[in-house]
C-alpha cells in the first residue's frame, strides 16, 4: 500500500494526463463487462441481470453442436490470417514506396486517395462491388462479354469469392494501415541511410537491412493487436458485400454472419452475448500467447 | 487496497442495478385520480409537428382523464432492437407498440390486461370482435390490444394494367400459377427493359398462393391447409416441389430480374416501372393504393383470384399496443387507450393532426389536406392509422369511397379464420436447432425461390441439411406445443 501511494505521488502529472482515458475505459469498456454474465443466463428483460436464471454453458451449445461449426471457424480464422499477413506486408511495401518517392504532389494526392476507402461504409462498398459483379449490368460481365466470354452469375459462384473478399478488404484498409507504417518510417533517423549510401548499399539493401529491422517492433505490435480479433469477422464485408447470398455460404459464412442469420428472428440476448464472450476470450488468449512467443524470441519487442 | 476494490465493485454493482432496472409484478387496476404523464413508445417516423400535436392531445386528455401524453417514435426498422435496449436500461414506459408479439411476453414486460380491460377498457371490449383476443393472449391472459382495422389479409397478384389491352391478355382463365406463363412470356418478348416478375429470394414470392400455412418464426414448419392437425416441413410438400420447378422454368426463360436471389428490395424497380408482376398482400385498400399508382401513370391491378382473405394470428397480432408491467399508472394508461376506440376527435387528432392546420374538414366523412399535399406522408403531421385505436373513426381522404370502412368490415367478415388461429410458437426449447435451420434456410431457399439453382439437385440437398440441422426436433416440438394449445382451446 505504501509503495503504491509512493508510486502515485511520483507519477502525479502522468496519472492526471491518463485520467480521461482511464475514466473512458472504465465506463465504456470495463463496467459493461459485468453484463457478460448474461452469456450464462436465460436472460429475462424484466428480471434483469441479477434475477435471471443461470443455465451454465447452454447458450454456447448452438455454436458448437451445429455441423457448420468447423466451416465458420475455418472461414473466420483463415480470412483474418490472410488479411493480417497480406495486409501488413502490402501496407509496409506501400509505405516504403511512398517514402522512396518522397514528397511531391503525386504522392500527396495518392496518399489521400488510398486513405479514402477506409471511410466508406460496407453498405456503400457493397454497391460498388455490385457495380462490378452484377449479372446483367456489372462491369466484369460486360468486359467478359466484350471479349466473347460467357457472363457468369458471380453471386452464385463460390470459386472466386475468397479472392474477391481479400481484394475488398485490402481496398478498404490498405491505405489507412500504410499511413501508420509511413509515419513510422518518417521517424527513422536519416543518418542510417546516409551512412549506408556512402558504403554503397543499393536501395533494396537499405530496405532489407535498415528499414525492415527498424520496423519490426511496430509490425509486431500491429500484429498482436490484430490477432486479438481473429475470431471476430468484419460483419459488413461478409454479410453486405456478399449480399448474404446462400450459394456462397461455404466460403463466406463466418461466426458473425452465422449468428446473425440464425438469430435474426427472435433475438436471444443470452446466445449473442455467449458468442461475443467466446470471441473475446479466444482473442484475449491469442494476444497473450503471441506476446509470450514474441517475448521468448525477441524480448525487446514484446508488448508486455 | 482490498477495501478499495470492494468499494469499486460495490459501485459497479450499484450502477448496473440502476441501469438494468427492476420490473414490477402484479398490476393494479386502481386509479388514484392524480395527474399522470403517460409515456408512450411507438414505431414510425417522427413528423415535423409531432410535438405540437401531442401538446394538443395532452390538453384534451388532461381535461378528460387528468393525464398528459407524450409519444416517442422509433423508426420501424430499428424499433425491436431499440425498445429492448430502452427496457433493459429501465426507461419508464407506460404504453408501447408490441412489435413481433408474443416477443417479450415471456420476459414479463407486458402487464396482463384482462382486469384492466374489464375496469377501464369497456369501449375496447365493445368495439373489437371476440375472436381477436385469441391472437394476443398467452396462456389465457391478454397481453396486448390490437387496433380496430382490417385484419384479414389476402395475397394478391399485382400487375400493370396497361399491357392487358395492348396484348389482349385474358386473365379470366387463370386458375393456377402456371396459367400466367403466356402473359409473362409475352411481356418478356415484347417489352425490353421490363422484367416479367418482380420477386426476390428473401420473400415468399408466389408461394403465398400455395395451400400452405406456416407457423410464425419457425422458418420451415407449417400446415397443409387440408390437414391442420399435423405440423410438417412445408418444403417437403408436393406443392412446394412443383412450385420450385415452376420457378426454375420461369427463371430459365428469363422472367426474373438478374439480382432476384440477393435483392434486398424490389420497390425501386417497381417505382421505375421495370417489373410487370409481383405479389402483394391486399385489403380493400386496393382502391387507395391504386389511386396512388395511377398518379404515377402506372395503373396497377390487384388481383385476388388465386386466394381468399384469411384471418390468421400474424395479421391480428402484428401491430398492437401493450401496457407495461412497470407502468406507474396502468389504469390511467388503459383509460387513454380506451379513448382511442370511441373518441373521434382524439383519433383524428392523433392520425391526421390539428384541424385547420394539417387538414380541413369537408363534412362528417371527408377531409382535405393543405394545398400541394398529395401524399399524407408529406404533411407536416401524420400519425400511423393502423397501429392503435379504432381506424373506423377516422375521416376519409377525398376520393376514397364513402363506405371504405364498411368495405373493410365486410372484408374482415368475409375472411375465413384459420384453424391454427391463436397459436403462437415458443422457440425457447429449440433455439439450437432453429439457429442452424435458419442458416440452412438462408443458404438454400432464396435461390430456390427465384429458380436460380436447380431444384432437382438443391431441394433434396436442402431437405437433407434441414434434417441434419434438427428440423425433425423442431417440428416435433411445435407439434407438441400445438397439440397442447389445441387441447386447451377447443
Amino acid at each position: 500500500m505504501k509503495k503504491f501511494l509512493k508510486d502515485v505521488g511520483k507519477n502525479k502529472t502522468r496519472l492526471v494526463m491518463a485520467l480521461p482515458a482511464l475514466i473512458y475505459y472504465f465506463c465504456f469498456n470495463y463496467m459493461p463487462m459485468f453484463g457478460l454474465v448474461i452469456a450464462f443466463q436465460n436472460f429475462n428483460l424484466s428480471k434483469g441481470v441479477f434475477r435471471s436464471n443461470f443455465v451454465g454453458l447452454k447458450n454456447f451449445e448452438f455454436l458448437f453442436t451445429s455441423d457448420k461449426a468447423f466451416i465458420i471457424t475455418r472461414n473466420t480464422v483463415l480470412y483474418n490470417l490472410v488479411f493480417i499477413v497480406l495486409g501488413m506486408f502490402l501496407a509496409c511495401c506501400l509505405a516504403i514506396i511512398l517514402d522512396i518517392l518522397g514528397r511531391n504532389p503525386v504522392t500527396q494526392v495518392s496518399q489521400t486517395v488510398i486513405l479514402f476507402p477506409q471511410f466508406i461504409s460496407w453498405m456503400a462498398g457493397s454497391y460498388l462491388v455490385l457495380a462490378f459483379l452484377d449479372t446483367d449490368k456489372g462491369m466484369l460481365n460486360q468486359i467478359v462479354q466484350f471479349f466473347g466470354g460467357e457472363p457468369s452469375n458471380w453471386y452464385a459462384t463460390p470459386t472466386w469469392w475468397p479472392v474477391i473478399l481479400v481484394i475488398c478488404n485490402l481496398w478498404k484498409h490498405l491505405g489507412y494501415d500504410s499511413i501508420i507504417y509511413y509515419s513510422t518510417i518518417k521517424g527513422f533517423s536519416g543518418e542510417y541511410y546516409e551512412a549506408a549510401r556512402i558504403e554503397g548499399a543499393t536501395w533494396f539493401q537499405q530496405i532489407r537491412y535498415i528499414t525492415f529491422p527498424l520496423m519490426k517492433s511496430i509490425l509486431i505490435i500491429m500484429g498482436i493487436l490484430k490477432i486479438g480479433s481473429i475470431f471476430a469477422s468484419d460483419f459488413g464485408l461478409f454479410y453486405l458485400v456478399t449480399r448474404n447470398s446462400g450459394p456462397l455460404y461455404n466460403v463466406t459464412s463466418t461466426i458473425d454472419t452465422y449468428v446473425y442469420n440464425g438469430l435474426i428472428s427472435g433475438g436471444n440476448q443470452g446466445m449473442t452475448a455467449a458468442v461475443g464472450f467466446y470471441q473475446s476470450i479466444i482473442g484475449f488468449l491469442l494476444v497473450l500467447g503471441t506476446n509470450a512467443i514474441v517475448r521468448k524470441v525477441s524480448p525487446e519487442d514484446a508488448m508486455f | 487496497m482490498k477495501k478499495k476494490i470492494a468499494f469499486l465493485l460495490a459501485m459497479v454493482l450499484m450502477l448496473t442495478a440502476a441501469l438494468t432496472g427492476c420490473g414490477g409484478t402484479g398490476v393494479s387496476v386502481e386509479d388514484d385520480g392524480a395527474e399522470y404523464a403517460i409515456k408512450w413508445f411507438s414505431a414510425g417516423d417522427k413528423s415535423k409537428d409531432h410535438d405540437l400535436v401531442f401538446e394538443e392531445i395532452s390538453k384534451y386528455t388532461k381535461e378528460k382523464i387528468n393525464a398528459t401524453v407524450t409519444q416517442t417514435l422509433i423508426p420501424g426498422a430499428e424499433y425491436g432492437e431499440k425498445i429492448q435496449m430502452l427496457l433493459s436500461a429501465g426507461e419508464p414506459i407506460d404504453m408501447m407498440f408490441a412489435s413481433n408479439f408474443p416477443n417479450l411476453v415471456s420476459d414479463g414486460i407486458y402487464a396482463p390486461l384482462d382486469d384492466l380491460l374489464e375496469a377501464h377498457g369497456q369501449d375496447i371490449l365493445k368495439t373489437l370482435p371476440e375472436y381477436v383476443w385469441k391472437a394476443v393472449s398467452v396462456e389465457g391472459q391478454i397481453y396486448a390490444v390490437p387496433p380496430m382495422k382490417d385484419w384479414a389479409v389476402q395475397p394478391v397478384l399485382l400487375y400493370y394494367d396497361g399491357f392487358k389491352d395492348k396484348y389482349g391478355f385474358d386473365f379470366s382463365n387463370v386458375k393456377e400459377l402456371k396459367d400466367l406463363e403466356p402473359m409473362l412470356q409475352t411481356v418478356k418478348d415484347n417489352e425490353p427493359g421490363v422484367s416479367p416478375l418482380g420477386l426476390r429470394g428473401a420473400g415468399d414470392g408466389f408461394a403465398v398462393f400455395l395451400p400452405i400455412e406456416r407457423v410464425r418464426n419457425s422458418a420451415l414448419a407449417g400446415f397443409h391447409t387440408d390437414n391442420f392437425d399435423k405440423v410438417i416441413n412445408v418444403y417437403e410438400t408436393q406443392e412446394f416441389k412443383e412450385y420450385f420447378d415452376l420457378m426454375r422454368r420461369w427463371n430459365q426463360k428469363g422472367f426474373f430480374t438478374s439480382d432476384a436471389a440477393t435483392a434486398t428490395t424490389i420497390s425501386d424497380k417497381v417505382n421505375a416501372h421495370q417489373v410487370y408482376m409481383l405479389t402483394s398482400e391486399a385489403i380493400p385498400y386496393f382502391q387507395q393504393q391504386k389511386n396512388k399508382m395511377e398518379d404515377e401513370g402506372w395503373k396497377t391491378i390487384f388481383d385476388g383470384r388465386l386466394s381468399q382473405p384469411v384471418i390468421n394470428t400474424r395479421a391480428v397480432a402484428q401491430a398492437c399496443q401493450a401496457i407495461t408491467a412497470s407502468s406507474g399508472n396502468p389504469a390511467r394508461t388503459m383509460q387513454f387507450l380506451n379513448m382511442l376506440y370511441k373518441d373521434e376527435y382524439l383519433m383524428n387528432l392523433l392520425v391526421h393532426g390539428i384541424e385547420g392546420k394539417h387538414y380541413t374538414k369537408l363534412d362528417d366523412t371527408y377531409l382535405r389536406y393543405p394545398e400541394g399535399i398529395v401524399n399524407r406522408n408529406k404533411n407536416d403531421y401524420f400519425g400511423n392509422p393502423a397501429y392503435q385505436g379504432n381506424r373506423f373513426l377516422l375521416l376519409l381522404n377525398e376520393g376514397e369511397p364513402a363506405d371504405l370502412w364498411e368495405q373493410y368490415a365486410a372484408f374482415n367478415d368475409a375472411a375465413y379464420i384459420s384453424p391454427s388461429y391463436g397459436f403462437n410458437f415458443d422457440s425457447a426449447m429449440v433455439m439450437n436447432e432453429l439457429t442452424a435451420i435458419n442458416n440452412v434456410h438462408s443458404e438454400y431457399m432464396p435461390s430456390l425461390f427465384v429458380g436460380d439453382t436447380d431444384p432437382a439437385v438443391k431441394l433434396p440437398e436442402a431437405l437433407e441439411k434441414f434434417k441434419q440441422a434438427g428440423s425433425e426436433t423442431l417440428i416435433a416440438e411445435i407439434q407438441k406445443q400445438y397439440d397442447a394449445w389445441k387441447a386447451a382451446n377447443n
